[in-house]
């Protein structure tokens, strides 16, 4: 399988690309590349989360309790850092995956055994872990001053810098994590067994069955993939903040939803695409991060982002409606 | 946690209470002990700011040898403070103080106390002070944004532009800090301009406020200052620092001394604002017994708490003068 | 002929009902074997011991040879025995080429895949059916007839050597029942067995070699094509002399209940024009792409028209929305009626009331025992075979399920009925049973607009027969032209299809 932009992607690159003309008319600063890299920057985390959230979504399921995973994956790792006066990046990944993976583990047992839709057992683990690591671990907040400082230097950490006018800007090493992880999920999505397999039980779980794929099996592996990828992102999301809160992320959810959706994955399973969830993303965090630029006052945020994802999302479905009248194909 | 540090609070309500029996008596009072008064104070949430405030708390009743105690909800939300008062009014204390999550969703709850004949006492939420015995704030908030004001001007000589945010465009006390503070910088320092008309929202998050303060610099790469409503001014320190800005550009913000230190220290924040949260549990509970066992307050009233020694009594709100500043030399005084 | 499947004395019971009693089959080398009998006849047991998803009772199952009592389904397929079922478990959004391929590139444990791999055995099997598919298109962009195809695919990239194809014809169209045909002519010359199971009589004539009749759990018997008719085998099938009633009409009165004039859509059809008078029922027959399917839709609202013009009862109305045409009288019978025409996880009574909710519940409060009134009418009237009136839709066979789609249809006491393949699908004692129904509603004033793909079917029901292609009415057949004997020929001539009369060879596209 080939690396393919499909027609879908390429509506939303559209989109994008229109946006990011109309914004750079508006105002030309927006055209530098301190833009690129601060929208790198700023939607490392996201970018991971969903990824994570695809490869449940491709699966047929549903997955809400990531960011409650990437809090308490990332909480609790520091909070024994901080206990024991470790300062190791590859030990708070290492830890916080091993925890992310464990919650994984439990929501695909839970979904396995209660057979009830996944949306409800995510959305009871989701406060079963917040819960469990507020009452058990700390409920401390903790400020820079106390964390451990590798942190800190992978969240400021550059690949490269850059001299511009207004002094140097670097590209962010939050790009590893997520170049890693999509490269990483696209292989796993498209060249392995198991992969195939998830895309099957999305599809259809009963000839999944038949040709002796184990949906069961498949969703271990789902969960405990976005339960790893949501362990890291708290790592990298700490790191950035540089700050440990026991109550962020948690309510963040339905924003990266919508950005897998909008990049194509199909609620019902069985579709999706590690590059649509990305453009997804990223259309998203273009919408929040230009309304400065293009001299939006505060209080017209939410009806302007509100109505740019209607606007694009109704494009890309007019698309696909016309394409199925072509096929006879009529769902209204 | 919670229910462990309740727990404590209990166990430690009770060892306290056998060794200073003997406490304040007033001479008003039916009940002649401080310690026959139940007194519950319901925070908002659970974190380091309310844990200060319970430790103030846990100071008067070693001070006064009142029986009172905090309770946590489980989320921070209107709900589970409901869930909470309705549990106290069935049990029957004497005053409830709450530093509600939602005011407006609270009144009920507060109308049913009441009718009970339980003193409800609340904290932050001067919107509702008509419908309680008493709200008790920590300052006029009109006087705390001036002094956002102030400490930007100071910190950018009197000049240059200066964009300020909230946590978000609803939240009334947040808003009531932003205007003062414009207000009283376009009226003193005629050299200083706001970016918009609009404050920024971060929307209560450091990520929130470090993703907008990137977008600014990209937008009016010559502003020179930042002020934070919500304490969440950590973000925009970090992102200065991370475009080498830090210094050049100032910023003041709402902050707790555990999470801002570090910018103070390294010169990405200039100033720090806040009020003890100890002390205005303290006072706030205090309010609570003075009214229950009938002695009422008046403006003049000691709280016993600093700055809540001589309250400003005005629609049924009891202003205290409790402002806290941070700088680099005082931060590690405190430890909430 | 050697035989490669010998099914010896089978018998099988669900919950002490027996579902078949003492069946015996022998399938040969190279042979297409039809298995044919009404809905519920235990043609479906019989194929699910074959490949091992049911164990029968008594009796055993010869593979190759192997004698087997308690058949797997593993063995099954060892033993090159491949169902492809009526939803031919397909991924929606996989390749063609991953669909043929995965479950072999599974079977051998692979933990990678190589798309390379995939391509290969795709395009081997297609090469062995001698169709050309675009392997790369995903299964949900591709028509019925190629996801067909891919199943079949599928079943040779496993070694097929007994296919067994459950009612395989009952979505396509002429043309693709044709190619499909052919191909399974060509799996013939192969080598290959193959069990085709379909309710179209005149597709088991073109293709079987031995028919095998099941009727009540019972072997009737095994015929070569040549010893027996369609007539006959209708009689063996239902153990009745089937012979479908002729509507005549004959009403005086001559007004048009719809008019349509000059109806066009680009890509869809153009310049259509006909009449409905009362009583009537004007059948309309026509290929893939001639324009049927979407002529209906746009009666209904579900299909906006370029240009035209429709008359209810001489009154000119625009239908933009199934609502208008709810509100002229119009009802439509869908092609699909598990998507659109039924609610299979509610009860009978339920789906009979749907349409005439607002109707039977005066002050928004729906009246129970209306409700059931309804019902147990639609049950009597349609002679539905179910326990009660609150059954549950999806346990009912195809043509129970039909009999309730056209029922609750017939409650909105249309003037108008457009009925889409209202039969595919059903076996004949249900078809007849539909088309008296469909007789006596006729008598007593409706208007119907019949599409279907089945020539004896608009012989027994129409009066008139438009015969369209590539979207224009090609030729009109009036009540008079059907009487000829030469009737059903001459249509097949018109539709421009050859390729069902038996003796001539099937085209290939």
């Amino acid at each position: 399988m080939k690396f393919t932009i499909d027609r879908y992607q390429k509506i939303l690159i559209f989109i994008i690309a229109a946006y990011c003309a109309f914004v750079g008319f508006v105002n030309p600063a927006f055209f530098s590349i301190t833009t690129v890299f601060d929208i790198i920057r700023t939607s490392s985390t996201s970018l991971i989360f969903a990824i994570g959230l695809l490869v449940v979504m491709i699966s047929g399921g549903i997955d809400v309790s990531f960011m409650a995973i990437a809090l308490f994956g990332s909480y609790t790792t520091i909070n024994i850092m901080i206990a024991y006066g470790i300062d190791n990046l590859a030990f708070a990944v290492g830890l916080s995956i091993i925890f992310g993976a464990v919650l994984g583990l439990i929501n695909a047992s839970l979904i396995n055994w209660l057979k009830l839709p996944p949306f409800i057992i995510t959305l009871g683990t989701q406060n079963l872990f917040h819960g469990i690591m507020t009452t058990f671990v700390s409920d401390k907040s903790f400020g820079a001053g106390v964390l451990p400082p590798c942190l800190n230097q992978f969240g400021r950490a550059t690949l490269f810098q850059i001299q511009t006018g207004s002094g140097t800007i670097g590209l962010s090493a939050s790009i590893l994590p997520v170049v890693f992880v999509a490269l990483a999920t696209w292989g796993l999505i498209n060249f392995t067994m198991i992969g195939r397999g998830i895309v099957a039980v999305g599809n259809d779980e009963e000839s999944a069955r038949r040709i002796g794929f184990s949906p069961a099996r498949i969703r271990y592996y789902v969960y405990v993939w976005s339960g790893i990828l949501a362990g890291l992102t708290g790592i990298v999301y700490v790191a950035q903040i540089n700050a440990l809160y026991p109550n962020k992320l948690i309510g963040g959810e339905l924003p990266i939803v919508a950005a897998v959706v909008i990049g194509g994955a199909k609620i019902t399973g069985g579709d999706g695409k590690v590059f649509g969830a990305i453009l997804g993303v990223l259309l998203i965090y273009l919408l929040n991060s230009t309304l400065i630029l293009i001299g939006l006052s505060s209080s017209w945020n939410d009806l302007f982002i509100g109505s740019v994802l209607v606007a694009s999302i109704a494009t890309s479905s007019y698309q696909e409606r016309i394409r199925n009248r072509k096929n006879l194909i009529f769902t209204d | 946690m919670k229910k462990s540090f309740v727990a404590i609070v209990c166990l430690l309500g009770i060892v306290s209470a056998l060794f200073s029996a003997w406490g304040t008596v007033s001479a008003q009072d039916p009940k002649n002990d401080p310690a026959d008064y139940k007194i519950v104070m319901i925070v908002k949430q659970s974190d380091s700011w309310f844990d200060d405030m319970a430790a103030g708390i846990e100071q008067l009743k070693k001070d006064t040898g009142l029986n009172v105690s905090v309770q946590v909800p489980e989320t921070g939300d209107a709900a589970s403070q409901i869930a909470i008062m309705e549990n106290l009014i069935a049990q029957g204390v004497d005053a409830i103080c709450i530093v509600p999550n939602d005011p407006e969703a609270l009144i009920p709850t507060i109308q049913k106390a009441r009718d009970a004949g339980i003193v409800v006492v609340t904290h932050e939420a001067p919107g509702i002070a008509d419908k309680v015995d008493l709200d008790v704030e920590a300052f006029v908030n009109e006087e705390f944004g001036q002094l956002f004001g102030e400490n930007l001007a100071k910190a950018m000589d009197g000049k240059g532009s200066y964009a300020g945010f909230v946590g978000g465009l609803t939240m009334e006390t947040h808003m009531a800090w932003y205007k003062a503070a414009v207000e009283y910088i376009s009226e003193n320092y005629p050299e200083m301009k706001p970016l918009t008309d609009e404050p920024y929202e971060d929307k209560n998050s450091v990520d929130g406020a470090y993703n907008k303060t990137l977008e600014i610099l990209t937008a009016y790469p010559e502003i020179n200052g930042f002020f934070d409503c919500s304490a969440h001014g950590g973000g925009i320190s970090q992102a200065l620092s991370e475009k080498g800005k830090a210094g050049t550009v100032k910023v003041v913000s709402l902050a707790l001394p555990s999470m801002s230190s570090t910018y103070l220290k390294d010169g990405s924040m200039q100033h720090g604002q806040a009020w003890r949260p100890a002390d205005a549990g303290y006072a706030t509970c205090y309010a609570a017994y003075l009214i229950a066992s009938g002695q009422g307050i008046e403006t003049g009233a000691d709280l016993k708490a600093t700055g809540y020694d001589n309250v400003n009594v005005v629609d049924n709100i009891a202003y205290g003068f409790a402002p806290l500043e941070f700088t680099a030399d005082n931060i590690d005084n405190y430890n909430f | 002929m050697e035989p490669i499947l010998n099914v010896k004395n089978i018998t099988k019971a669900f919950s002490g009902v027996r579902v078949l009693k003492n069946v015996s089959l022998t399938v040969n080398r190279g042979e297409i074997h039809c298995l044919v009998g009404e809905n519920g006849c235990g043609k479906s047991t019989l194929v699910k011991c074959v490949s091992g998803v049911y164990t029968p009772d008594e009796g055993e199952i010869v593979l190759n040879g192997q004698r087997f009592t308690k058949l797997t389904t593993q063995q099954a397929i060892q033993n090159g025995v491949q169902v492809i079922y009526q939803d031919m478990s397909l991924f929606r959004h996989m390749s063609v080429a991953e669909n043929i391929a995965i479950e072999k590139i599974r079977a051998k444990g692979a933990r990678l895949i190589n798309w390379k791999d995939v391509a290969g055995i795709a395009a081997e099997q297609t090469r062995k059916i001698n169709v050309k598919i675009d392997l790369e298109k995903e299964i949900f962009e591709c028509p019925i007839a190629i996801r067909q195809l891919t199943a079949i695919c599928r079943a040779l990239a496993h070694d097929a050597k007994i296919l067994v194809m459950d009612e395989p014809t009952t979505a396509l169209t002429k043309n693709e029942v044709s190619q499909l045909l052919t191909i399974v002519q060509e799996l013939k010359s192969q080598g290959m067995s193959i069990i085709f199971i379909s309710h179209k009589l005149d597709e088991v004539f073109s293709v079987a070699d031995v028919i095998t009749v099941i009727r009540n759990g019972e072997k009737i018997g095994d015929y070569n094509r040549a010893e027996i008719n369609e007539k006959r085998l209708s009689e063996l099938m239902t153990g009745r002399e089937i012979d479908y009633p002729r509507y005549r009409r004959d009403f005086t009165e001559n007004t048009p209940l719809l008019e349509v004039k000059g109806l066009s859509r680009k890509g869809h059809f153009n310049d259509i024009s006909f009449t409905l008078r009362k009583g009537d029922i004007v059948g309309m027959i026509g290929l893939l792409g001639s324009g049927r399917s979407e002529i209906a839709m746009s009666l209904f609202g579900l299909n906006p028209i370029d240009s035209g013009e429709i008359f209810v009862s001489g009154e000119k109305v625009s239908i933009a929305a199934p609502q208008d045409a709810k509100r002229r009288g119009i009802a439509l019978l869908p092609e699909d009626r598990f998507r659109e025409g039924l609610f299979t996880d509610l009860k009978i009574k339920e789906n009979v009331s749907s349409t005439v909710i607002d109707e039977i519940s005066p002050r928004g409060c729906l009246d129970f025992s209306e409700e059931d009134r309804l019902a147990e009418k639609c049950i009597e009237t349609f002679k539905v075979r179910a326990p009660s009136r609150e059954t549950v839709v999806r346990s009912l066979s195809g043509g129970n399920q039909q009999k309730i789609v056209i029922g609750k249809w017939v409650e909105t006491k249309p003037n108008i009925f457009i009925m889409d393949s209202p039969t595919v699908g059903i076996d004949i004692g249900s078809k007849a049973e539909i088309y008296e129904q469909i007789h006596n509603f006729a008598k007593n004033g409706m208007a119907f607009l019949l599409i279907s793909d089945e020539v004896e079917e608009i012989l027994a029901n129409c009066n008139r027969v438009l015969i369209l292609e590539k979207g224009r009415i090609k030729t009109i057949l009036e009540a008079q032209d059907l009487r000829q004997p030469d009737a059903k020929k001459l249509i097949l001539e018109e539709i421009g299809s050859r390729d069902l009369q038996p003796d001539t060879e099937p085209s290939t596209k």
